[in-house]
């Protein structure tokens, strides 16, 4: 008995001393997969942005993005599934709009496909940089230039157009105007004061008339000058002022009413 | 600080009368211009346009308010006769020398100091004469005059009576 109970103490303390191992059970992998009617809706989104007429495809793009812009669970549990072919679709319907000349149609569908996935997209930076080009109020066409130079950064149009926007573009003449108008009221002044001393000097000394001659044709040359600057002066300082205030850019971007295509919350 | 006062006026340029140029004679001057020497320590150029210069001319010998060309002198007589100057410049501080054949003893009695003639008007002087006798008649005088630092000469025949 006494033989037993030891047996059973040493068996327990050893068991006690190592560690317990346990299998664990593979992950749970889930699975993205489409809902019927969202499915449905994507079918009849493809199809429709395959054969409507350009200038409708805006109709088309609204539907495209209702699984991004709704906001329940169900649709929002939906977004990652959906992504692939939306994309498509809007790369769809962006290449039919261009090429049918809906400008606006195109720059959104491209915008919604940015916002989606994001990154570096040269097709919607050109889109809304001729956007912009086209785009007759400045605030507008700045908030596209803008938009254009986030979605692709080496877009030089939309980068000179972000730049001629939101820049003075009369700064540099306007501080050369206030420089000159400067430069003429020193060179003006002196010219004066050349006046003033010739003058003097004539008083003071006699010399031939021909000398004489010499330096009334110097001081009036002088005069007609400094006269001449000191007018402008003040006409060049004050006009480079006004020129440079004149050039501030009004504007502040603006966004259409289009864009941006897609908002998701 | 004067530079400063010419800006603001905006033209320095002074007409040719305000900046007293200074002359010693007319060739010193510029186009248009006369040195005025009528005061001898502040001799300046003027223009035409403002002013002209002394123009002194002798007109003759004034016999009973008459201006004559001539007058006739008794010899060995100590007599006086007046002249007539006229002046159609600007006024000039004048002197006059009146010289002949020595016999004559011919002389101005103008003053020493000059005589204030105005611009446009005529200056009655006087002059005497105390020919010895045997003097030769006619005589003739040289007139000097400096107007306004300016000089002018004429002569004038006068007739020694015995």
């Amino acid at each position: 008995m006494r033989r037993a109970i030891l047996t059973i103490v040493l068996c327990a303390t050893t068991a006690h001393a190592e560690e317990v191992s346990v299998v664990a059970a593979p992950a749970i992998e889930v699975v993205a997969t489409l809902e019927p009617d969202v499915a449905q809706r994507l079918t009849e989104v493809e199809r429709d942005a395959a054969s409507v007429a350009p200038a409708k495809l805006d109709v088309v793009l609204e539907r495209a993005l209702v699984t991004y812009e709704a906001t329940d669970e169900f649709s929002v549990a939906q977004r990652p599934a959906a992504k692939p072919r939306t994309v498509a679709v809007l790369s769809t319907i962006a290449g039919r709009a261009k090429a049918g000349g809906e400008l606006i149609i195109a720059a959104r569908a491209l915008d919604a496909r940015w916002a989606l996935t994001g990154g570096k997209d040269v097709q919607l930076g050109a889109a809304l940089a001729t956007w912009a080009e086209r785009d007759g109020d400045d605030g507008q066409a700045l908030y596209l230039a803008r938009r254009a130079r986030l979605a692709d950064p080496s877009n030089q149009a939309a980068e000179q157009l972000d730049d001629k926007l939101s820049t003075n573009q009369r700064a540099l003449t306007g501080r050369l105007a206030v420089v000159a108008g400067i430069a003429a009221l020193v060179v003006g002044g002196y010219l004066q004061y050349r006046v003033s001393q010739i003058e003097t000097d004539l008083s003071l000394h006699p010399r031939s008339g021909a000398d004489v001659n010499t330096a009334l044709s110097e001081r009036d040359r002088d005069d007609l000058i400094g006269t001449s600057l000191l007018i402008a002066a003040p006409i060049l300082t004050v006009g480079g002022v006004v020129w440079m205030w004149s050039g501030t850019p009004k504007s502040n971007p603006m966004s259409p009413g289009e864009l941006p295509a897609l908002v998701q919350r | 600080m004067k530079w400063l006062a010419l800006v603001l006026v905006g033209c320095a340029a002074q007409p040719i009368d305000q900046i007293g140029i200074a002359c010693t004679t007319d060739a010193d001057c510029p186009d248009n211009t006369w040195c005025d020497m009528n005061l001898p320590a502040v001799r300046t150029c003027r223009s035409y346009d403002a002013l002209q210069p002394p123009a002194v001319t002798f007109d003759g010998f004034v016999v009973n308010k008459q201006v004559v060309p001539t007058i006739s002198v008794p010899t060995h007589d100590f007599t006086s006769h007046d002249f007539q100057l006229t002046n159609t410049g600007s006024e000039a501080t004048t002197f006059v020398t009146i010289t002949g054949p020595k016999c004559v003893y011919a002389g101005s009695e103008t003053r020493g100091d000059g005589e204030r003639v105005a611009a446009d008007s005529t200056f009655v002087g006087q002059m005497d004469t105390n020919p010895d006798v045997g003097c030769a008649s006619p005589a003739t005088l040289q007139i000097d005059i400096m107007a306004g630092g300016r000089p002018f000469s004429f002569t004038a025949t006068i007739t020694i009576t015995p």
